[in-house]
């Protein structure tokens, strides 16, 4: 899959729709297509996180141990799916174990790199937090309140 | 020290300055002499006194003295020479006396110089001994960075000055007493206007220098003080940078700097109005010369070979005396500066040297308990640190000191150590007091490791065996007697200067004192022993790994490290993970490496300009364009950089977000942008040599998977693999010594050890298939190393050569931790005090690594005496006792809870 076509797909996520498409898709150029096969594990919960992962096809199993609670995530050409977003947006460790169940393919976001794409362009750091505010006002969809103060 | 810095030279180089001013007399003899010549040369063969008559002859060599009271004493008779010959010989006489005298300067120079290195070096030596031996309070008050200065710089113009002390006013004054006493020979008048006007140098030049010293002091203080803050932004740079007071740090920097430029610019000023002063003086005798001598002369009274012979003498005058009057000064300048340096270190409380001594007794048997006696501890203000503590461990027992860190139980721990003198109360060994021992035999019974860590820059070695380091072994038995005559020379001159003859290079390490014991396998079994315990082994290997090994150490490891290559890919199949390193296989693209990688196909012998020297060959260029290679590549590096400057061209303002363009630089984004407006794809055969160099030279570092722009298909791929082979087939030879080329079976010699295992590239398109891939390494490694010991020895040597940087700052604090503990466990010692050495560290871990300690050292043979300060109270269960402490007093002392309740 090239440049372009990760671009497109990530653009449908709400969190990147508000972003400058040019440098989304420096964003992109900077994260890291990877793979995963059922069964492997993408993140566990409590490890520094390394950045959100993008799914662009596949399933995962997202895994909370307080709550014990499982969720599938999955991502297609139509409609990506995003984990890891609020331990990326708040820095701090990962909080839930995500497994693969399917063959997955994701794009590992460069979380140091999103950073400064927030801090140096107003128009994206924008679209973000818009985003976000709409995230917060459908409670379902957020997990970490506090990665709408960020 | 000797207050007075003329006693002190003295003191130490009375025989060489004595034999110094001797020669420097001798030396006299043919200064006097050349004065006399030119005279000689006037009168008699120019001007030709005593050849009034064609034929006549001169005595030459005819030596008389004339002297006051003694008359005239005739020496030799002379030979009798004609006008020319004469003149000749005059002549040559005079150059042999410039010689001679040349001659003399230098030998004289040359002895002093040695003698006033040999001081320095002497004085420093015994500056450094002091800092060995200044009491631990002494160190509360010193800047490290002003200390260094004191003895690098401050004290270095004392070897100067010192070779001076006494040879230079001698041997000044002697010159300027002869070219006086010269003058007055020949006129006496003259010499009256000679001594007034040298009187009025002598006299006032001086009072105008004193300014300069008390300038010169202000600079001294100032730029000690500059070297002192230099140092604390050196060490504290996190906590500047954390803070964001570099600005702050710059501003005081610049008054400094003001002020040190204020006052070197008042010296300077100073210096030049003083030096035309004693210039203009200096002019103005000869100016009294000429007129008066030239007026004595037309009267008669004075012959013109005289006053050609007074002013001849004259030049010589000025410079004895003017170097005088900065002798002077300087001996006022260092006298003062010799009593501010040893002001520094002058310390109450100054250990004898005794307690320091290598022969230091060790008594036979073990001292034992190790124990406070009603001791108090007070700080400078006199604050109740300590209250009456009286508290003793045996000989393997452990005790874990507790309380809170206000509560006194970290001093504790420092006091055991013998790091804080007890205001009152004793620390008895057995039945000696502590602060009578020898430092020889504290330090061997007891061991420390506390919060500060010191490591020294240098390898993981060096840090490890420090502690070893206690006595010179024998000295190598060089047989190269010019090694020997070396050594020998360097021990006479370190004798000479007061030095103690300790030599570097013998072997330091106290076998005897290695723990645990050693069983066959050396030094280096016990270290990996001790790695182990601390959880510092996994680390070294690592540092082992990502390091080259020499040329000369690769067949003693190149079998194992191929035969884990095998392993590493046979693991990977059993975990399914065969895909995550992508091997370098002869016939396939290799899909993470760059193209250039793929094309060469091979390792660099040299990382930084082999590539380079291969790519700008003719060869390799004629190669491409005959491959049919350059003009895809060329059409590659074009797309390449259009997407490039796509994506990164409109960002030239954002720095942070082009780091992540990592195959340009930020100032070649315009460069392309020119070069693309000059091309177009396809169009290779139309442009400049420069830009289809350009071009093709990014296509060379594109991989596809890492920057996804889909610019290699399978074509391309299948034709640059044609295309290695056909560069290996036809590479000539002097290009391919610059290339190993990538073989299953060989080991890549300018490779690290880990890139000799994988022998391939890691696949990224694998989830974090980096980690997946160390894991295996690691214990395919693990396995290789628990079979072969004689592979782990080598491994670990080489990670134990990881230089740590200054400081240790190449490590994390928890591997300076634990090295620090490390190198506490590898010596043996009957007790071991450690003050929460392992701060910071999760609780979880640090509870971990007690147990470990504990148990290995509770393993022993004789096991020690543990004093282990615990800032978390909840591990003391580890210990046989525990002693709490609350406001500096001893609370509770009483053997664990989990004993109590055993029991």
């Amino acid at each position: 899959m090239l440049l372009e076509d990760e671009v497109a797909l990530l653009r449908k996520l709400p969190l990147f729709a508000g972003v400058d498409p040019c440098r989304l898709k420096v964003l992109c150029f900077a994260s890291s297509r990877e793979s995963f096969a059922p069964g492997e594990v993408l993140f566990r919960e409590n490890e520094p996180n390394s950045g959100a992962y993008v799914i662009f096809s596949g399933s995962v199993d997202v895994h909370k141990a307080a709550e014990d609670s499982h969720q599938i995530r999955s991502g297609n050409e139509n409609a990506v799916a995003i984990v890891g977003q609020s331990s990326m947006l708040n820095e701090g460790p990962y909080n839930a174990t995500v497994t693969a169940v399917s063959p997955v393919e994701v794009l590992l976001i460069n979380g140091s790199c999103f950073m400064q794409l927030m801090t140096s362009c107003r128009k994206s750091s924008e679209g973000v937090i818009r985003s976000l505010g709409a995230q917060l006002a459908d409670k379902n969809t957020v997990t970490t309140p506090s990665a709408g103060a960020h | 020290m000797e207050p007075n810095i003329f006693r002190y030279i003295w003191m130490h180089t009375r025989r060489d300055q004595i034999f110094i001013v001797l020669v420097v007399m001798v030396s006299m003899i043919p200064f006097y002499l050349a004065f006399d010549l030119p005279k000689q040369i006037v009168n008699r063969p120019l001007q030709g006194q005593g050849f009034e008559q064609p034929g006549s002859t001169q005595p030459f060599m005819n030596l008389s003295l004339q002297l006051p009271y003694f008359g005239r004493i005739e020496l030799t008779e002379g030979i009798q020479l004609e006008r020319v010959e004469l003149l000749i010989a005059l002549s040559l006489t005079f150059l042999m006396l410039v010689i001679i005298n040349g001659l003399f300067k230098f030998y004289i120079n040359v002895r002093k110089g040695r003698l006033g290195e040999r001081l320095l070096r002497r004085i420093r030596y015994e500056l450094v001994d002091r800092i060995l031996r200044f009491p631990p309070q002494r160190f509360r008050q010193a800047k490290s960075g002003e200390i260094a200065s004191l003895v690098k710089d401050e004290i270095e113009p004392l070897g100067g000055f010192a070779a001076d002390a006494f040879t230079q006013p001698a041997m000044l004054g002697g010159q300027a007493v002869t070219a006086m006493f010269f003058i007055f020979m020949q006129h006496f008048w003259l010499g009256m206007v000679a001594l007034a006007m040298a009187g009025v140098q002598v006299a006032i030049i001086p009072r105008m220098r004193r300014r300069l010293i008390v300038l010169g002091r202000q600079r001294q203080i100032t730029a000690r003080e500059l070297s002192g803050r230099v140092a604390e932004i050196v060490d504290g740079i996190q906590t500047i940078h954390s803070n964001d007071t570099t600005n702050w740090e710059r501003a005081d920097i610049v008054a400094r700097l003001g002020r040190i430029f204020s006052i070197r610019y008042d010296i300077y000023q100073w210096k030049f109005l003083v030096k035309f002063l004693n210039n203009f003086i200096a002019q103005l005798t000869p100016f009294l010369f000429y007129s008066i001598g030239g007026y004595l002369t037309i009267k008669g009274t004075l012959d013109v070979g005289q006053l050609i012979a007074v002013i001849n003498a004259y030049k010589e005058l000025p410079g004895p005396l003017k170097e005088l009057i900065d002798w002077d000064l300087a001996r006022q300048d260092m006298q003062v500066k010799y009593e501010q340096v040893i002001e520094q270190f002058e310390a109450e409380g100054l250990a004898d040297p005794s307690r320091q001594d290598l022969d230091a007794e060790i008594p036979p048997d073990p001292l034992s308990p190790l124990a406070l006696h009603k001791l108090s501890l007070r700080n400078d203000l006199g604050t109740m640190l300590l209250d009456d503590v009286s508290l003793e461990v045996a000989r393997g027992e452990t005790l874990a000191v507790i309380g809170e860190a206000s509560g006194g139980a970290p001093l504790v721990g420092e006091v055991f150590a013998g790091i804080q003198r007890p205001s009152q109360g004793r620390i008895m060994l057995g039945d000696s007091d502590m602060a009578q021992l020898p430092e020889r035999v504290t330090g061997r019974i007891i061991s420390y490791a506390g919060p500060a860590i010191h490591l020294l820059g240098g390898t993981v070695m060096e840090n490890m065996t420090y502690a070893l380091n206690r006595k010179p072994g024998e000295p190598p038995m060089d047989e190269d007697p010019v090694l020997r005559a070396e050594r020998d020379w360097r021990w006479h001159e370190a004798r000479l200067a007061g030095n103690p003859v300790y030599d570097k290079d013998a072997d330091w390490i106290d076998y005897e004192a290695i723990q645990p014991v050693p069983n066959g396998d050396g030094l280096i079994g016990s270290i990996f022993s001790v790695l182990e315990v601390v959880g510092l082994s996994g680390d070294v290997v690592t540092f082992a790994i990502h390091a080259q090994v020499e040329a000369g150490m690769v067949p003693e490891i190149e079998a194992a490290v191929l035969d884990m290559r095998r392993r590493l890919r046979d693991r990977l199949a059993e975990q399914n993970l065969v895909n995550a390193v992508l091997p370098f296989e002869p016939d396939r693209y290799n899909s993470e490496a760059t193209i250039a990688e793929n094309l060469l196909f091979g390792v660099p012998t040299d990382a930084d300009a082999s590539i380079g020297v291969i790519v700008a060959d003719p060869f390799f260029r004629e190669a491409l364009i005959e491959l049919g290679l350059a003009s895809r590549l060329f059409d590659l590096g074009w797309r390449f950089a259009r997407v490039t400057l796509d994506l990164f061209g409109s960002l030239a303002d954002n720095p942070d977000l082009l780091q992540w363009l990592t195959y340009m630089t930020p100032e070649e984004l315009p460069e392309y942008e020119h070069i693309l407006n000059h091309t177009e794809p396809g169009g290779m055969d139309h442009t400049t040599l420069a830009y289809r160099i350009r071009l093709i030279r990014l296509a060379m570092s594109y991989v596809e998977p890492k920057y996804r722009f889909s610019l290699l298909d399978d074509d391309l791929r299948a034709r640059l693999v044609e295309g290695r082979k056909t560069l290996a087939e036809r590479m000539p030879a002097d290009l391919r010594s610059h290339l190993q080329p990538y073989d299953p079976a060989t080991y890549l010699q300018r490779a690290t050890i880990l890139q000799n295992i994988l022998f391939g590239k890691v696949n990224r398109r694998l989830g974090r298939s980096e980690e997946r891939i160390a894991d295996s390494v690691r214990s395919v490694l693990r396995e290789a190393m628990a079979n072969d010991t004689v592979l782990r020895d080598r491994i670990l040597s080489l990670g134990l050569r990881y230089d740590i940087g200054s400081g240790g700052r190449r490590l994390t604090l928890l591997q300076r931790q634990r090295l620090a503990l490390a190198r506490t466990l590898l010596r043996r010692s009957d007790y071991y005090v450690f003050n929460e050495p392992l701060s910071g560290v999760d609780p979880l871990l640090q509870e971990q690594m007690i147990g470990k300690v504990l148990g290995f050292l509770g393993d022993q043979p004789d096991p020690a005496g543990v004093v282990w300060v615990l800032a978390n109270p909840a591990f003391a269960h580890h210990f046989h006792r525990r002693a709490e402490f609350a406001k500096g007093r001893l609370v509770q002392d009483a053997a664990s809870l989990q004993l109590l309740a055993q029991e």
